[in-house]
């Protein structure tokens, strides 16, 4: 289903070469048949460009219903999408610290900090690990699985031990941030945390 | 083929096409079938391209003087400049709903594209509900009002032009930033059904749609701003907000909007009203259909309805009930997945203090959507009696009467100074409950500062009550925010050691939507305080000739004389007015009357004004008779109405910070 929508580029560039088409043709219009050029030649020049334009839509309608898609789209990320999961992992990362600013000023309890903080960190982690594109387990859930005996606690669910420490606060010792219990490294100064 | 033949079958082709692309989804969304939610996508994306390309055809038509197109002759002629041709476009009724389809479908086009990988299931659904709003547009374009219909025996040769009263620059922009409003509205109401229809009813939905309503809400403030200054600058009453009908019909999806913008927050922060964002999506989404339709049809009274018209209020009146019906229904069919997971705990919480800022907002949308249609629906009764004598029984409905800005302002005084109340209080208070001490050591200061100035202005001899306490909570709410900030950038500043001004603009760029918001409030803030100046603004009509003195307040105002100029366009006398303070001119104005030579029985009024941060000294000419010099003028002290202007702008740009761009995002990532 590329064709019609094309990239980014391809679509720029189509677009660029039917102008200079327009372009030329008003030029060879205007010099060689020695037209008069108007406001109204301009107003033609534009609804002729829509022209192209609609045209191009009804032909991507009919291209979208000739051509067989996949049913279940595939797994492989496109660039677009590649994007919207960026745009959403910064928004999530900014509402974090909106509300950690917000338990700063005293207009959050803890315990509600907690609570809202714990879902938006869900699905930040479920964004970043589609980013990573990495089709296994989430971590947590594999432990979870494994203790329930259906999965076998494979190699990569040893390293990251995330359970229980949400609430905890680890401070760096470099510049005194306050860390999630679970994090490594600082994340303003990058300075390794002691566990 | 000519223009309008060709213009009429895009139209055509515009309806069916949106009928497609309804069906491709709606089946597409059934089937689960990606084949055929791809090509209703597609069907979208065409419905733009067609409507791009029947909108560059009236313009085409515009440019060239096509007079055989009726439209194109009632709005425009061969003398008007360029750009009042372009914008001729939506000058009328026709050629504004071509725009409204226009506009409509754009959004609709960007809204599918930018949510298409994140919502995937959604998407079937949202085009098959924007297809359906595009094709009732598209049908009344095609059945009712095809800007595109030709004259089919004696076609004119000239063209009739543009009304003068709208060859004004605020009113070139002042209908189509607030079309942008209206349409933008559309983008919510189809998520949120989506959302219904999918039974998806978390946060997801939402977040595609906080920034669309934040949009939306933007351009309603714009146009209803822009028509403020337009009515204030080219009326020439003297006032820039008089309940007109059309006026009012923006500002019901406005308070709404306002409402749901809040509200969101309580949902994304504790889970709760859930219903009640979903009904006020609902309701903003019919409220510009109903406002599409109170401007449009000519069902109320007003300077700007374009004529009665029984086909397009029926049209009109069905859409709405299968948009009523439809919505409540599917909300109805949902409530179950939508019950909240917090409660209110405390009458002293931010969520109260939410709840109470949307029961306001809705209070203030209902009140002026009644006292608009009453009189409609007073002589709709009375039209029910004629022709159905005893259908009410004993009930005798009474003559159709005009509620007038008078009885607005009595009602409206007192709600815009609770919101504005709540405006100060609401950021205070902390989520869930608020503890006392922290009760004390939010109020104290903003309390002081709001008695303060509520004394001083009772000191400099102001008596009105509303104005005092309007100057009393304008204080109060504008500490709040300073408090806000100040807090706010100590807090950064005691994590880490940066300067002033370094921490503001880190605190607002970190916390985009809070610190935009509270931008918002200092901007609301500014205009409450020009609003205040009400209280004491002086209004005199004189009867001058030229050499006379006239005095206006602390001003004095003299009569200089007059002179009559005229350019290809109109004819025009001025009366040059001097403006005296302390003896001294400060300045001369020139308020004027134009006789344009196209429409000589409508002379439009140019005021003139004096401005100063403390008051416009503003006038404008009523009669003028130049044999003698007699100058019939109404002459104005509206102090501290450009606060109003300035809040405006305060507002435009907190909302900007609200929205952020795309571009400073990346950048500090």
């Amino acid at each position: 289903m590329s064709e019609p929508r094309g990239s980014f580029s391809g679509a720029a560039l189509r677009g660029a070469a039917i102008a200079a088409g327009g372009l030329g043709l008003l030029a060879l219009l205007v010099f060689a048949a020695g037209a008069r050029v108007e406001a109204a030649t301009f107003g033609l020049a534009i609804a002729g460009i829509a022209l192209v334009f609609a045209l191009r839509g009804l032909y991507a309608v009919a291209y979208a219903l000739a051509s067989p898609l996949p049913e279940a789209p595939a797994a492989a990320m496109t660039l677009r999408s590649r994007g919207e999961l960026l745009d959403e992992r910064r928004r999530l990362l900014r509402a974090l610290k909106e509300l950690d600013f917000d338990r700063g000023m005293g207009k959050l309890s803890q315990a509600d900090y907690e609570a809202v903080a714990a879902t938006y960190k869900m699905r930040a982690i479920e964004v970043m690990r589609a980013l990573e594109g990495t089709a296994d387990l989430h971590p947590e859930l594999r432990a979870l699985l494994a203790a329930r005996g259906a999965v076998q606690a494979s190699a990569p669910a040893a390293g990251t031990t995330t359970s229980d420490a949400v609430v905890a606060v680890n401070v760096c010792p470099k510049c005194q941030t306050e860390n999630d219990g679970d994090a490594r490294f600082c994340k303003r100064c990058g300075a390794e945390l002691v566990a | 083929m000519t223009i309008a033949t060709l213009g009429s079958l895009t139209i055509l082709l515009i309806f069916l096409m949106s009928l497609v692309a309804f069906g491709l989804s709606a089946v597409g969304a059934r089937r689960r079938s990606s084949r055929l939610a791809e090509a209703g996508v597609q069907g979208l994306y065409a419905t733009f391209a067609l409507s791009a390309f029947a909108s560059s055809l009236i313009i085409y038509a515009f440019l060239a003087g096509d007079y055989s197109i009726q439209y194109v002759q009632h709005t425009s002629d061969s003398a008007m400049p360029l750009f009042y041709k372009i914008t001729a476009f939506w000058g009328g009724l026709d050629g504004s709903l071509l725009f409204w389809v226009l506009l409509h479908t754009l959004f609709a086009s960007l809204a599918v594209r930018s949510n298409r990988e994140r919502h995937r299931d959604l998407i079937p659904h949202v085009v098959a509900v924007l297809s359906v709003i595009t094709a009732f547009f598209a049908g009344l374009l095609l059945f009712i009002k095809d800007p595109f219909a030709p004259y089919l025996i004696d076609i004119p040769a000239t063209g009739r032009g543009l009304n003068p009263l709208l060859q004004n620059f605020y009113m070139i922009f002042h209908p189509p930033s607030l079309y942008l409003g209206y349409v933008s509205l559309a983008v919510p109401y189809a998520f949120a059904m989506a959302a219904l229809l999918t039974g998806q009813v978390d946060a997801a939905w939402q977040r595609s749609v906080r920034r669309w309503a934040l949009f939306s809400w933007i351009f309603l403030s714009i146009g209803l701003i822009l028509g403020g200054l337009w009515a204030y600058e080219e009326l020439g009453w003297g006032g820039y907000w008089a309940w007109d009908p059309v006026e009012n019909a923006g500002l019901l999806p406005w308070f709404t909007t306002v409402a749901f913008l809040h509200s969101v927050m309580i949902q994304e922060r504790r889970g709760m009203m859930k219903v009640w964002n979903v009904v006020l999506i609902i309701v903003s989404f019919l409220l510009t259909i109903i406002g599409t339709f109170m401007t449009r049809s000519g069902v109320v009274q007003s300077v700007h309805a374009f004529g009665e018209d029984p086909v397009l209020a029926w049209t009109f009146g069905a859409f709405m009930l299968v948009i009523v019906v439809f919505s409540f229904g599917l909300l109805r069919w949902r409530l179950p997945l939508l019950r909240a997971r917090g409660e209110l705990e405390s009458a002293l919480s931010r969520e109260f203090a939410f709840l109470l800022n949307n029961w306001l907002f809705l209070v203030c949308a209902l009140f002026v959507l009644f006292a608009t249609m009453w009189p409609t629906f007073i002589e709709w009764l009375n039209i029910l009696v004629e022709r159905y004598p005893g259908a009410l029984g004993w009930i005798e409905p009474g003559e159709r009467m005009v509620i007038g800005p008078a009885f607005f302002n009595r009602y409206m005084r007192p709600l815009g100074l609770a919101l504005l109340l709540l405006t100060g209080v609401g950021p205070l208070l902390a989520w869930r409950k608020t503890s006392a001490e922290n009760l004390v050591r939010q109020f104290t200061g903003p309390l002081i500062v709001g008695a303060a100035s509520t004394v001083a202005p009772a000191l400099l001899g102001i008596d009105s009550p509303w104005g005092l306490a309007c100057f009393g909570l304008c204080g109060f709410t504008a500490w709040t925010i300073v408090q806000e900030f100040y807090r706010g950038v100590s807090l950064r500043r005691s994590k880490r050691p940066q300067g002033v001004v370094e921490a503001t603009v880190g605190l607002v760029m970190r916390a985009r939507r809070r610190y935009g918001g509270y931008i918002v409030h200092l901007g609301i803030v500014l205009m409450f305080f020009g609003w205040a100046g009400n209280a004491y603004k002086v209004e005199k009509k004189a009867q001058l000739q030229p050499g006379m003195s006239f005095e206006l307040g602390e001003y004095v105002i003299r009569h200089d004389g007059l002179r009559v100029t005229e350019d290809w366009q109109k004819e025009m006398i001025t009366a040059d007015l001097a403006v005296l303070k302390d003896g001294v001119v400060v300045d001369v104005l020139r308020p004027a009357r134009w006789w344009y030579y196209q429409l000589p029985e409508q002379p439009t009024t140019e005021v003139s004004r004096y401005m100063t941060p403390s008051e416009d000294v503003y006038a404008s000419m009523q009669e003028v008779d130049l044999t003698t010099g007699w100058t019939q003028l109404s002459l104005f002290v509206n102090p501290l109405v450009n606060w109003i202007w300035a809040g405006m702008m305060v507002l435009l740009a907190g909302a900007l910070v609200c929205v952020g761009t795309r571009r400073t995002e990346v950048s500090d990532e």
